[in-house]
C-alpha cells in the first residue's frame, strides 16, 4: 500500500468527517468537495483526462450550486454525536476494512487504500442521508454515499470505464441540483435549511406580577417593574 | 441510429424550461414542445446501438431493435399527455415538463448504456430528476420537499445498493464470486428494485408521496423513475439472476413480490382517496416486476420489460384520469365522487380502458409477461391460483366505476362549485393516456419485444 494514497485516504476521509459535523453550511459544502475532488485521484493513479476532468467539473459544479444557494452564515444541524465520535466511526470502519483486505488480498484488484476510505465515507454518510432532517444535510450525505460507493468499487474491480466514471459524474452533478433546489425550497419554507419546518414567530411577552412561572420557550416573561423601565 | 437526437432534445429543452421557470407560460412552451420533438425523435430513431456498442445477441433490443426507442416513445408522450391534463385542470407544476425531459434523458442513458454500472448511475439521476416538480415555487406547499427528500433517499440507497451488487458477482477480473457473495448480491439486488419500486413492506415512501404531492407529479416520481431503475437492473445487470443455486434467496424476493402484488391489491381496495390508490396499484404491478428478480428461470428480461412498459403507461393513464376526475368534482375522495361516471362518461370510457390495458386479455403481451413471470416464479402447480389472485387487480378499477354509476350525493345549493379550467383539454388527455396504455398492453405499438 503506498504511503501518499493512504496520506490521501486520510485527508479524504478527514474532509468527510468535517462534512458531516461542521456546523458552518459553507464549511461542510467545501469539505464535501475536496472528497469530489480527491476521490477520482485515490481511485486510480492516473485516471483517464476525460473521466478526471468529468469527475472534477461535477464536484466543482455540486458545490458551487450549493454554495451559491446557502447565503451568508447558514449553520446546518451538523452531527449529533459531535466530530470525535465522527472521526471514531470513521476510523474503525477504516480500520476494519483495511484488516478484511489485508486477509483476503485477492478481493482487492484497484486500491486498498480507496476501499478503506470508500467504507468509511460509506459509514459516515449513513446518518444525515437517512435520518438527517435539514437539506444541507442530506445532499451532504448523498453525495458522499456516492462518492464512498464509487471509491469502493474501484478498489474491488479496479478502474471504472469512461462511460461508468461519466455516469458517476452526472448523478453528482444531479445530486448538487437537486440539493441546490431543496435548500432553496427549506429557506423559503423555514428560514432555514431545516426541511418541514415553519418559520419562528416572534416571542410573545406576557406582563406577571412577579416572575415566577415557568415560560415555554417561546415566552419571554418580564415584572411589571422591567416593564415600566423597558424602553417602549 | 444513435440515441443522441432524443438526448439533445431531452437535455436541451429540459434544461431551458427549468432555466425559464419563473415565466410560467415560457417553461410550460419550452416543456411542451420538447416533450412533442422528444417524442418524434424516439418514434423516427430505433435506437440499434448502446452507446456505440451494437446490442448484443439475446438482449431485446437485439431481437427488437427498437425496443428502447418504444418505451423512450411512450414515456415521453404519456410525459406530454399528463402534462396537458394537469394544464386542463389548472394544477400542473412549471417544472414538470422540463423535469419529465430530463427524467426521460437520463433514463435514455439508462436504457442504451452497455454497461451495467453506469446503467444503474444513470437510472439513479433519472430518479432523482424526478422529484424536481415536487420542489416547485408556488405550486406546492413545503410538504413537498419533504416528500421529495425521502424519494431523494430512496433513489440513492436503492443505487448504491444496486452498483455494489453489481459489484460483487463479477469479482475481480469479471469471474462469479463464491456463493456467499452471489447470495449477498442477489438479495441486494432484489432490495434495491423492492426499495425503488414501494413494494408492499417498504411502500412508506411512496404512501407519503401521494400523501404530500399533487396527483399530477406523481407517474413522474412514482412510476417512470423507479420503472426506469427496475429496468436498468434487470435487463441491464441481470448478473445476480443468472448465478446457479441460491434457492432460499429467490423464494425470498419471491414471497416479497406476491405478497407485494396481494397485499398492494388490497390496501388500493381499502383506501378511499385516489393518490393512495393509484400509489399502492403501483405496488401491486411493482411486486410482479420483482419476481423477474427471483425467478429461477433466466430469460425474464423481456417479460419484465413488457410488463414495466405497461406500468408505465398504464399507471400514468390512471394519474391522468385522477387528475380530471378530482378536477371536475373538486375531490379526490371516493365518498365524494358518487356519480362521477354519470356526469363525465368520457372519464368513466377512458378508465375501462385503462382496466382492460391493467389486467389484459389473453394472448395479449401484457398478459403473457403476467403469466410469464408467475410461471418462473412459483412453478406449475401453483402458477393457476396465483396468477388469478393477481388479477384481482381489476376489482381496483371496478370499485371505481361501480363508485361513478351510483346514485350522486345531494350537493349544496350554496356550496362553492369547483369550476376548474378547460376541462375538455384534460379528458382528452386522459382518452389519449388510456388509448396509450391499450396499444401498449395490446402490443399495438411495441417493436416485437417482450
Amino acid at each position: 500500500m503506498s504511503p501518499g494514497l493512504v496520506a490521501l485516504a486520510i485527508v479524504l476521509v478527514a474532509a468527510g468527517v468535517i462534512a458531516v459535523a461542521a456546523r458552518d453550511a459553507r464549511s461542510a459544502i467545501v469539505a464535501v468537495t475536496i472528497v469530489g475532488v480527491a476521490s477520482p485521484v485515490l481511485a486510480e493513479a492516473l485516471p483517464q483526462p476525460l473521466s478526471l476532468a468529468a469527475r472534477l467539473l461535477a464536484a466543482i459544479l455540486a458545490g458551487y450550486l450549493l454554495w451559491a444557494t446557502v447565503r451568508g452564515r447558514s449553520s446546518t444541524a451538523g452531527s449529533s454525536i459531535g466530530w470525535p465520535a465522527e472521526v471514531l466511526v470513521a476510523a474503525g470502519a477504516g480500520v476494519a476494512t483495511a484488516s478484511a483486505t489485508i486477509g483476503a488480498p485477492a478481493l482487492v484488484a484497484g486500491p486498498a487504500a480507496a476501499v478503506m476510505a470508500g467504507v468509511a465515507l460509506l459509514v459516515v454518510s449513513a446518518a444525515p442521508l437517512l435520518v438527517g432532517r435539514d437539506a444541507l444535510r442530506v445532499t451532504v450525505g448523498a453525495l458522499l454515499a456516492v462518492q464512498g460507493a464509487s471509491l469502493v468499487r474501484a478498489g474491488v474491480a479496479g478502474p471504472a470505464v469512461a462511460v461508468e466514471e461519466l455516469a458517476v459524474a452526472g448523478l453528482i452533478a444531479t445530486l448538487g441540483g437537486i440539493g441546490a433546489a431543496l435548500v432553496v425550497r427549506a429557506r423559503e419554507g423555514s428560514g432555514g435549511l431545516e426541511l418541514g419546518a415553519r418559520r419562528p414567530a416572534s416571542p410573545r411577552v406576557v406582563t406577571t406580577r412577579d416572575a415566577t412561572l415557568e415560560p415555554a420557550p417561546d415566552v419571554r416573561v418580564r415584572s411589571r417593574s422591567q416593564r415600566s423601565s423597558a424602553p417602549p | 441510429m444513435s440515441l443522441l437526437p432524443f438526448l439533445i432534445v431531452a437535455f436541451g429543452a429540459g434544461t431551458a424550461s427549468l432555466l425559464a421557470r419563473h415565466r410560467a407560460d415560457l417553461a410550460g412552451g419550452i416543456g411542451i414542445a420538447g416533450l412533442a420533438l422528444a417524442s418524434l425523435a424516439a418514434a423516427s430513431t430505433p435506437i440499434l446501438e448502446r452507446l456505440g456498442a451494437p446490442f448484443a445477441p439475446g438482449e431485446p433490443g437485439a431481437g427488437a431493435p427498437g425496443d428502447v426507442a418504444v418505451l423512450l416513445l411512450v414515456a415521453a408522450v404519456s410525459g406530454l399527455l399528463i402534462v396537458l391534463a394537469g394544464a386542463g385542470t389548472g394544477t400542473v407544476p412549471r417544472s414538470l415538463p422540463g423535469a419529465t425531459l430530463l427524467t426521460l434523458g437520463w433514463g435514455g442513458l439508462a436504457l442504451a448504456t452497455s454497461t451495467p454500472q453506469a446503467a444503474i448511475f444513470f437510472a439513479t439521476a433519472a430518479g432523482l430528476t424526478s422529484v424536481l416538480p415536487l420542489l416547485d415555487t408556488g405550486a406546492v406547499t413545503d410538504r413537498g420537499a419533504v416528500a421529495a427528500v425521502a424519494v431523494v433517499r430512496v433513489a440513492v440507497v436503492a443505487g448504491i445498493a444496486a452498483w455494489l451488487a453489481l459489484l460483487v458477482p463479477a469479482g475481480a477480473d469479471g469471474v462469479a464470486s463464491a456463493d456467499g457473495d452471489a447470495s449477498l448480491a442477489l438479495l441486494a439486488a432484489g432490495a434495491a428494485v423492492a426499495v425503488r419500486l414501494g413494494v408492499v413492506p417498504l411502500h412508506r415512501p411512496n404512501a407519503r408521496l401521494a400523501n404530500l404531492a399533487p396527483p399530477v407529479t406523481l407517474p413522474l416520481a412514482l412510476v417512470v423513475g423507479p420503472a426506469i431503475f427496475a429496468l436498468a437492473m434487470v435487463w441491464g445487470a441481470g448478473t445476480p439472476a443468472d448465478v446457479a443455486g441460491l434457492g432460499i434467496e429467490r423464494g425470498a424476493i419471491v414471497v416479497v413480490g406476491l405478497a407485494s402484488a396481494v397485499l398492494g391489491t388490497v390496501a388500493a381496495l381499502l383506501h378511499d382517496d385516489l393518490e393512495h390508490v393509484l400509489a399502492y396499484a403501483v405496488a401491486a404491478d411493482g411486486g410482479l416486476a420483482l419476481l423477474a428478480l427471483g425467478a429461477s428461470a433466466g430469460g425474464l428480461d423481456g417479460a419484465a420489460w413488457t410488463w414495466l412498459l405497461a406500468l408505465i403507461a398504464g399507471r400514468t393513464a390512471l394519474a391522468g384520469w385522477v387528475v380530471a376526475v378530482g378536477g371536475r368534482s373538486g375531490s379526490r375522495r371516493l365518498g365524494d365522487l358518487g356519480g362521477w361516471a354519470r356526469r363525465s362518461p368520457l372519464l368513466a370510457v377512458a378508465l375501462g380502458a385503462i382496466a382492460v390495458a391493467a389486467v389484459g386479455w389473453p394472448d395479449s403481451p401484457v398478459f403473457a409477461a403476467r403469466q410469464t413471470l408467475v410461471d418462473a416464479a412459483v412453478g406449475t402447480p401453483l402458477a393457476v391460483p396465483v396468477l388469478a389472485v393477481t388479477l384481482t387487480t381489476g376489482l381496483v378499477y371496478g370499485r371505481l366505476l361501480l363508485v361513478g354509476f351510483r346514485r350522486p350525493p345531494p350537493r349544496p345549493r350554496d356550496g362553492p362549485e369547483a369550476r376548474p379550467v378547460r376541462l375538455r383539454l384534460a379528458t382528452v388527455a386522459v382518452l389519449a393516456l388510456a388509448a396509450l396504455a391499450v396499444a401498449v398492453s395490446g402490443g399495438f405499438i411495441a417493436a416485437g419485444g417482450g
